[in-house]
Order: C-alpha cells, then sequence, then structure tokens
C-alpha cells in the first residue's frame, strides 16, 4: 500500500478510535448523573445533542475511509450514510418534546447502528440499500413500539396473547425452518432469509413483564413455564446460543417479578440438568462446540473462523486498518458471528471495545431509570432488554475470541441482519417506554395505563427512592403496603426544593407537547 | 419500585461479567496477540501464507532477503543467495524451518497498539553471509550440509544445504530435496562419528575403560556373522581404538553395553529424539534397540544398523563436548543466546575432548588443519550400496568457540572430503573471529 492511503487510515483510525473513547466517555457520564438519580443532568438534551455530534462525525470518517477503500461503490456509500444520519437526526428532533429524558438509550442505538453500516460497506457495498432499508423499517419498528407501548390502553393487557404468538412463532419456525449451520432458526420467504426468533425476543420481553403488576406466585409460574418452552423450542432447533440469551433473561425477569433466590437457584439448577441431559444423550450435540477452548489445534477446521478472528483482531491493532481494507470480511459470518473482530481489524480495537462498553453503560442505565421509569412493568422488561443486549453481546464477542462456545450469536446492532436490527430497535422501545422526564400527576395522568399512579407526587430524585408509583403503587389493595407508604410519605417533604430546577430547564423547550 | 429497583440490581451482574470478560480478553491479547496476527491467515501480512514484510540481515548487516509490498529480493552475492536459501527462506514457502518463518513475529513488525501495519522489522540473525558463501564455495555444488554454531551462545553461523537454487530465481527443477535443510530435517546414517555416542555410554558405564586393552584382528562374530573393521588395528587403548575408529573395538564395546544403554545415552546427548531450534524442532533422528548379543546390535553401536542422525545434532553434540557437558540450543538471532542444557557429566565432555582431540594429533593430522585447535572425529558411513556418506564433527578447543559438523552424502572418505570443507569454513572463520 502506498505510504500516503497508509497514513490516511493511520490517522483517520486514530480519530475514530478517539471519537469512540469520548462518546464512550460523555455516555458513561451520563449514566454516573443517572446512577445519583440526577434527572437534571439526564434531561438535558443539548449535551446529547453534542454526543450525536460526535458519533454523526465518527459515521462520517468511516464512509470516509470506505470511500478511500472502495470508490466504485461511492454511490451505495453515500446513499447509506445519508439514511443514516437523517435518521438519526430525525429521530432526535421528532423526540424533542415528547416527554422524554434525554436521548441516551437511542444515542447507544444509533453508535452501533453507525458502527454496523461500516460493517455493511465493508461486507456487503453492494448492499448499502437493503441495509439504508433495513434501517429505515428498524426505526420504525421503534417508533411504532415506543407509541404502542406509551399511549395504547392496550399496552399492559396483551400478554397472553403475545406470550402465544412467541411460542406460536417459534413453533412454526421449528417445523418449517432452514438450518444454517445446525441451528434451524432460519425462514426463508422467496429469495431472503429471516429469522423469527429475534423478534420473538420482543414478544418474550412483553409477554413476561406486561402481567408482572399482578404480582402472584401463580403468575411467575406461569411466566416460568412459558419461558421454558420459549427456551426449549430454540434448544429445539438448535439454537443454543439464542436459547442461552432468553434463559438469562428470564432470570432477570423472574427474579424482578419474584425476589426469591430458591427460584433462580432452581431454574439454573433445572437449566443446568437439561443441559447435562442432552449433551449425555445427544453426543453430537456437543461435538458441535468441541473446539471451545482449543481452536489453535485446528485451524483449519472447526476453530476456522475463531483463529481468523483472532488474526484479524489482533492484525487491526488499537486504531484498526481502515475501514474496507480488511481481510476478514471473506470469512464466512464474519459480517454476524465475528463481526466484534471485523469492527477490531477495520476500525480498531478501541471502537470495538467502546461498542461493548456502550452496551454495558445501557444496562446501567436501564437498571438505574427506576426513578424515570412509572411502570414496573416497562422497568423491568428495560431490564430484561438489556440483559438480552448483553447476553448476545458476550456470546458473540467471547464466542468468536474462543472464551466461550462459538454459538453463531448476533452482536446487537451491529451484526448484519435484518431480523436482528429490527429486533434490537425494538426492544430498544422497552427502555424508553415507561420514562417520564418528570413523574408529575399531570404528567402521568395523562398516560392511559398509568392511572394508578397518579397518586406521585412531583419530581422524583434518587433512583432507589424515587417511585412507589409502580408495580405496587398500582394495585394498593393486594400486597405493598409497606412499598407504598414511603411514597406516600414523600410527595411532600422529599421533593420541593432541591430538584426544582429540572423541570424548569427543560420545561422551557416544551418537553410536554 | 423501591424494592423492583433494588431486586434490578441483578440486571448489573452479567454487565459486570462481561467486563471481567473483556479485561480476560484484553490480557490474553497482550499475552498472545503477536502469535494471533502472525498467524499465516493474517493478508494485511502475508500472500498466500508468505510473509510480504521484513528484513534479514546476517550478523554483519548484509541484507540476506527483504520484501516489501509483494517484492522480494535476496542477497547480492550469488553464492550467499544459494547458501542461505534454506535457513533464510524463499518467498515462494518452500522450505520449511525457516528463518523467514520462524521469525515472521519479528519480521512482521506486530505491536499491540499498531497492530500490523505492515512495514516490517529488520532482523539481524546469527549467520555469517561470508562463512555462507566459503561453505557453498567448499561443497562445490555436491550434495551434503555444513553448519557452524557458537558453543557459547548457541548462535548458528554457518547453515548451508546442498543442492539448493537461487531464491531471486526460483528453483530449476522440481526434483526431490532441493527444499529440505539437511543440516535440521534429514536424517543421514551417522557411522563413525556415533562412536562419540557409544563412547560416551562407554565413559559412563565402564569404571576399567582406560586400563583395557583392544584387540582387533580385522573382525570379529557373533553369531557366526561377521563385523568387519576397516583394517587389522592390532592392540590398541580405547583412545588409540577411537582415533582408529576402530570397528571390532566399538563392536565389543556396543555390546558389552546393550543396545538399550546406547539409546538412552544417544537420546541424553540429543542424537536422537527431536530438538528444539530457532523455535522449530529438527529431524528426530532414529535408534532401533537390538537384540542383545547380535551383530545388529554391535553395529548399531558404530552409527550403522538403523541409525539416523541431523547433522545439527552432531554439532550440538560436539557443542555440549566443548562446553563442559552444557549445550546452548541453536538459535538463528544474532546476539541471542539459546537456552541451556546439561547433555553429559563434565568428565564425560572433558575426556571426549580429550579424545577427539588425540583424534587430530595421532590420525588426521595437526597439519592438515593448519592454525586451527581442533578436535574432531571423522565418519565414513556405508550404504550398503559401495557408497559412503563422508562425516567431520568437533569443534575448536580454543580460537572462536565454534562447534561444527560437515556431510557430503556419498562423498567418499570422511577426513578427506568432509574434513576438507569443515578446514575451508574453519579457516575463514578463524580469520575472521581471532580474538
Ligand atoms: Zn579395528
Amino acid at each position: 500500500m502506498d505510504p500516503t492511503r497508509t497514513l490516511f487510515y493511520q490517522y483517520t483510525g486514530m480519530a475514530l478510535s478517539l471519537l469512540a473513547a469520548w462518546i464512550t466517555l460523555r455516555c458513561a457520564r451520563t449514566v454516573i448523573a443517572a446512577g445519583r438519580g440526577d434527572t437534571a443532568r439526564l434531561s438535558v438534551r443539548k449535551r446529547d445533542g453534542v454526543t450525536l455530534l460526535l458519533v454523526t462525525l465518527f459515521q462520517l470518517l468511516t464512509l470516509l475511509q470506505l470511500l478511500v477503500s472502495g470508490p466504485e461503490h461511492a454511490a451505495g456509500m453515500l446513499l447509506g450514510f445519508a439514511v443514516l444520519t437523517a435518521g438519526e437526526w430525525g429521530c432526535f428532533l421528532l423526540e424533542r418534546g415528547r416527554d422524554l429524558p434525554g436521548f441516551f438509550p437511542e444515542l447507544i442505538a444509533f453508535f452501533l447502528t453507525g458502527v454496523g453500516f461500516a460493517v455493511a460497506g465493508t461486507s456487503t457495498p453492494d448492499g448499502m440499500v437493503k441495509q439504508s432499508l433495513l434501517y429505515l423499517s428498524a426505526l420504525s419498528m421503534f417508533a411504532i413500539m415506543l407509541l404502542y407501548l406509551r399511549h395504547s390502553r392496550l399496552a399492559v393487557r396483551l400478554p397472553l396473547p403475545a406470550g402465544l404468538a412467541a411460542a406460536a412463532v417459534l413453533a412454526v419456525t421449528l417445523v418449517l425452518g432452514d438450518t444454517v449451520f445446525g441451528a434451524k432458526s432460519w425462514i426463508r420467504v422467496s429469495n431472503s432469509t429471516f429469522q423469527p426468533s429475534e423478534l420473538v425476543k420482543i414478544l418474550y420481553l412483553y409477554a413476561g413483564t406486561a402481567a408482572m403488576d399482578k404480582l402472584s406466585r401463580r403468575s411467575v409460574l406461569i411466566f416460568t413455564g412459558f419461558s421454558a418452552v420459549c427456551v426449549g423450542l430454540l434448544a429445539l432447533m438448535g439454537d443454543f446460543g439464542t436459547a442461552l440469551v432468553f434463559f438469562v433473561a428470564y432470570l432477570v425477569i423472574a427474579y424482578m417479578r419474584s425476589g426469591s433466590i430458591p427460584l433462580i437457584l432452581l431454574a439454573v439448577a433445572a437449566a443446568g440438568a437439561a443441559v447435562a441431559l442432552v449433551v449425555t444423550r445427544y453426543p453430537y450435540v456437543a461435538q458441535r462446540f468441541s473446539s471451545w477452548g482449543h481452536v489453535w489445534e485446528d485451524p483449519l477446521g472447526k476453530g476456522y473462523q475463531q483463529v481468523r478472528a483472532m488474526s484479524a483482531l489482533a492484525a487491526g491493532g488499537c486504531f484498526g486498518r481502515g475501514a474496507g481494507t480488511g481481510w476478514l470480511k471473506d470469512v464466512y459470518a464474519a459480517n454476524t458471528d465475528l463481526v466484534f473482530a471485523l469492527v477490531s481489524e477495520e476500525l480498531g480495537l478501541i471502537p470495538a471495545v467502546c461498542c461493548v462498553l456502550l452496551l454495558i453503560l445501557l444496562a446501567a442505565y436501564a437498571v438505574f431509570s427506576a426513578g424515570r421509569v412509572y411502570s414496573g412493568a416497562y422497568y423491568a422488561a428495560g431490564c430484561g432488554a438489556v440483559t438480552m443486549y448483553l447476553a448476545q453481546t458476550a456470546l458473540n464477542v467471547f464466542g468468536s475470541l474462543d472464551l466461550l462456545p462459538f454459538t453463531g450469536v448476533t452482536f446487537p446492532f451491529v451484526s448484519r441482519g435484518g431480523s436482528s436490527l429490527l429486533g434490537c430497535w425494538g426492544m430498544l422501545a422497552f427502555l424508553r417506554a415507561g420514562e417520564r422526564l418528570h413523574l408529575t400527576a399531570v404528567g402521568t395522568g395523562k398516560k392511559a395505563p398509568a392511572k394508578p399512579a397518579d397518586k406521585s407526587n412531583g419530581k422524583k430524585s434518587a433512583a432507589g427512592t424515587a417511585a412507589g408509583k409502580t408495580a405496587s403503587a398500582k394495585k394498593p389493595t393486594a400486597k405493598k403496603p409497606a412499598a407504598t407508604k414511603p411514597t406516600a410519605k414523600k410527595p411532600a417533604g422529599k421533593t420541593a426544593p432541591a430538584k426544582k430546577p429540572a423541570p424548569k430547564k427543560t420545561g422551557g423547550r416544551g418537553d410536554r407537547a | 419500585m423501591n424494592k423492583l429497583s433494588r431486586r434490578a440490581l441483578i440486571a448489573l451482574v452479567l454487565p459486570l461479567l462481561v467486563l471481567s470478560g473483556l479485561g480476560i480478553f484484553l490480557s490474553r491479547l497482550a499475552l498472545h496477540g503477536r502469535e494471533w496476527a502472525t498467524y499465516s491467515a493474517n493478508e494485511h501480512i502475508y500472500t498466500a501464507g508468505v510473509l510480504h514484510s521484513g528484513t534479514l540481515t546476517d550478523r554483519n548487516g548484509v541484507v540476506l532477503a527483504t520484501a516489501s509490498g509483494g517484492d522480494y529480493t535476496y542477497a547480492d552475492e550469488e553464492a550467499v543467495r544459494f547458501a542461505s536459501l534454506h535457513a533464510v527462506g524463499d518467498h515462494r514457502g518452500n522450505v520449511d524451518l525457516t528463518a523467514m518463518e520462524l521469525y515472521a513475529d519479528k519480521l512482521a513488525g506486530y505491536d499491540l497498539i499498531e497492530g500490523t501495519s505492515g512495514a516490517g522489522e529488520t532482523v539481524a540473525l546469527s549467520l555469517d553471509s561470508r562463512l555462507q558463501a566459503g561453505a557453498w564455495y567448499a561443497l562445490n555444488g555436491r550434495p551434503g550440509a555444513v553448519v557452524v554454531m557458537n558453543y557459547k551462545t548457541g548462535e548458528i553461523l554457518c547453515m548451508v544445504s546442498s543442492p539448493s537454487y537461487d531464491p531471486a530465481v526460483g528453483p530449476r527443477t522440481s526434483a526431490d530435496g532441493y527444499y529440505i535443510n539437511r543440516v535440521t530435517s534429514a536424517g543421514y546414517i551417522p557411522g563413525s562419528v556415533f562412536k562419540l555416542v557409544t563412547l560416551a555410554a562407554a565413559r559412563e558405564h565402564i569404571p576399567d575403560l582406560e586400563s583395557r586393552v583392544f584387540t582387533c584382528d580385522g573382525s570379529v562374530e557373533y553369531y557366526g556373522e561377521p563385523v568387519n573393521c576397516t583394517g587389522v588395528h592390532g592392540e590398541q587403548t580405547i583412545e588409540q581404538a577411537f582415533a582408529n575408529s576402530c570397528n571390532v573395538a566399538f563392536a565389543k564395546l556396543a555390546v558389552e553395553l546393550g543396545g538399550q544403554t546406547i539409546y538412552e545415552t544417544a537420546r541424553k546427548l540429543g542424537v536422537v529424539g527431536a530438538l528444539p531450534y530457532a523455535g522449530g524442532a529438527t529431524n528426530p533422528g532414529r535408534f532401533d534397540v537390538a537384540a542383545r548379543g547380535t551383530t545388529p546390535e554391535a553395529w548399531s553401536g558404530i552409527g550403522q544398523y538403523n541409525d539416523l542422525v541431523t547433522p545439527y545434532a552432531m554439532a550440538r553434540l560436539c557443542a555440549g563436548v566443548a562446553n563442559g557437558g552444557v549445550v546452548r540450543e541453536g538459535t538463528l538471532l544474532a546476539g541471542d543466546k539459546g537456552r541451556e542444557k546439561r547433555i553429559m557429566d563434565a568428565d564425560t565432555a572433558e575426556y571426549l575432548g580429550a579424545c577427539m582431540n588425540y583424534n587430530v594429533v595421532y590420525s588426521y593430522g595437526k597439519n592438515n588443519f593448519p592454525y586451527l585447535d581442533l578436535c574432531a572425529k571423522t565418519g565414513t558411513a556405508e550404504l550398503g550400496d559401495g557408497t559412503t556418506h563422508a562425516w567431520f564433527v568437533g569443534y575448536l578447543r580454543s580460537g572462536p568457540p565454534l562447534a561444527f559438523a560437515v556431510i557430503l552424502e556419498q562423498g567418499g572418505g570422511g577426513l578427506i572430503a568432509a574434513g576438507g570443507v569443515a578446514n575451508h569454513v574453519l579457516q575463514l572463520a578463524n580469520g575472521y573471529y581471532a580474538s
């Protein structure tokens, strides 16, 4: 390669890493603010606007690298990145005045989706139009989900149909699906394939949490049975990675619903027993993962993909070799299963690690969002969603690097694939569904499903203390008198002086549209 | 919500696990990144499995091979190109265990921050291009091998395998054997040079060895089968029998010691078994333990029967003798020091050294090796078809600390043919490295 090009990739690579690190740092500060319950800071959209600007800059730099690497695909690249940028700023502007604190979850999703565009740009440079359409569908999915969850009276009443639909879709996939590398989880529609389990995740989270305000022992058991059916169907398909993702999400939701550690231990033990049974009865299942831990002993056979992923990753260094210049993209499933290594090779280890860190921050954001979320159901769904993201991330990243078995799970938002992108954006809606800029009586009263929450008060402070107006608050009659009590106490005393500035700040911008 | 937000902390378990997983991965990357990045699938630095960056020089900075963006150039001097093909390698990837391959990780220019930027590094090899050329000329087209190593450091100064081809031009024939580095990857019948092993075993297992008298009538029989000697040596001490390379004396020793004992000594001395060399491993050689008291057992102790050794293993054995019983494993990097390993007692080493010096004084003729304080052993290994491999192995007791092995395939007598090549190379080395 001539020296000018080398220098170009070197400098743009450094800039990309710098931007990625900067974005991650800004996001980390946002999450720290969220952890402290500093809603004032969270609600400043201008701050998130600046971060979004950095994200856009990052994307423009990857576009630039792609244009230098493959000028023959310039038209598609320009179109794709124009749509990407338009989508993210459109979303940012449209959300103004929607009673949403900040832009944080979307910010992370857009950053990751942008990295996904870079992946698409290098691995399938002819497919940028398709990628753009998928992206627009995913955004529509997000918007529809968000509007539905936030504004529909039905939103908390349909867990049963959703659950049935989830199980039905999985069952249909099991019967009709195509087998791709051992996992029968693909449905072929004309000439394109589709992975229904990605969308079932949404139904599962919805079914699993929508009814959770009925905090009865029976409902937890029903949920457990439903989860077992989903996980079992996925395992039957041979899609063990996705089955594990569902199972981990189940653990989180089940614990949030029941608070019962024995239940969790029991579930883990049962799953362990099931795995042991399968492994002993059907050794070929274990055979699929036999190279785990020793891929370098079989670099031309079972370790083929992982060995190449690790090699390309190390070759990329911290700043990457430049978008479009890699070789890993030619290895099977590089843009899905090996995507962490692909990103490391081309954009650098720093942006790739930032992708993972951002998802970790998103998880922390969801956990710390109690003070901003008016519904326990949505709070749990949000926690379930980030758990799914992270379980996928762990399996994808560590699977491709031989720290975990290689299961072929996608990296949220980044891996190429329409169903995955739709599913990820759909799940993101759960993180936003319950969020309110300030949980005032007026505000919450307006939201249909939250009617009982009107007993809530002005602003809430710390996440922990914040909301009594949730699960427990909703059914004050039944259980939790203890939980309702502090809520009742709080409104008068606590809110008043300290946190008043927050509504002022944002109020000016007319969030109460 | 209070309770719920407390329960939600369970959702932080997975993020923390992922975070620690990242930590594990990053530490593995720091440890193994170089290995991963220099795997031959990495097209940033390899084209079709051949490294396309980096420069290899000899110990004095003479370029032996350089690659840059798909262009490959080699040493200016033609003889050096021919001589260094097997040690250095060529960009077609024809030869195994070459410096190009063994030091790919250094040549590639990997670091954790930059990855493999493709710029390539310069690696100085321990080879001396002048000795390479000298050995090549001395071999004069005859098939065989020359290896010279510094017995104090393990640095290999000369490593030539013939036949060879010019890597700048490419192989002219696809004939067998062009691609084998005969120094490390070919097993040869050792013939009398194997008597070093038998002598070492005898020294360690027969207490009255030095007071014995070995009588040679020209042959000795086991179960009616004769083991013939090259002459009729009469009564000899062990030193004389070694200098005469008397088959009868060593057949008797071999049968007395037994094949198993000789095998164990051979393993200890590294004559049998793969040896580590410059990050690779050599051909393991061979020694079959024959039935007790038979002629095969006798022959196995004098380097015939099924015995096979590499020239490198013989040079290393001599290096061990020279260095008080301790070898430095061979390395191709200038200034490097091979790992230390004791292969025999200091006492045995001293004894073998004295015997090898006695060979030169008493039998080979010091005048044939002017200016050299030489300790050596010849070998004339019978192939069974009337031809012989010519061996000459040994070391310089003073002067530059060099051990060596020379073999000429079907090259005739050890002293005349192989000794001549060794003398030529050692005279050059003695001139260059006289302190
Ligand atoms: Zn004799």
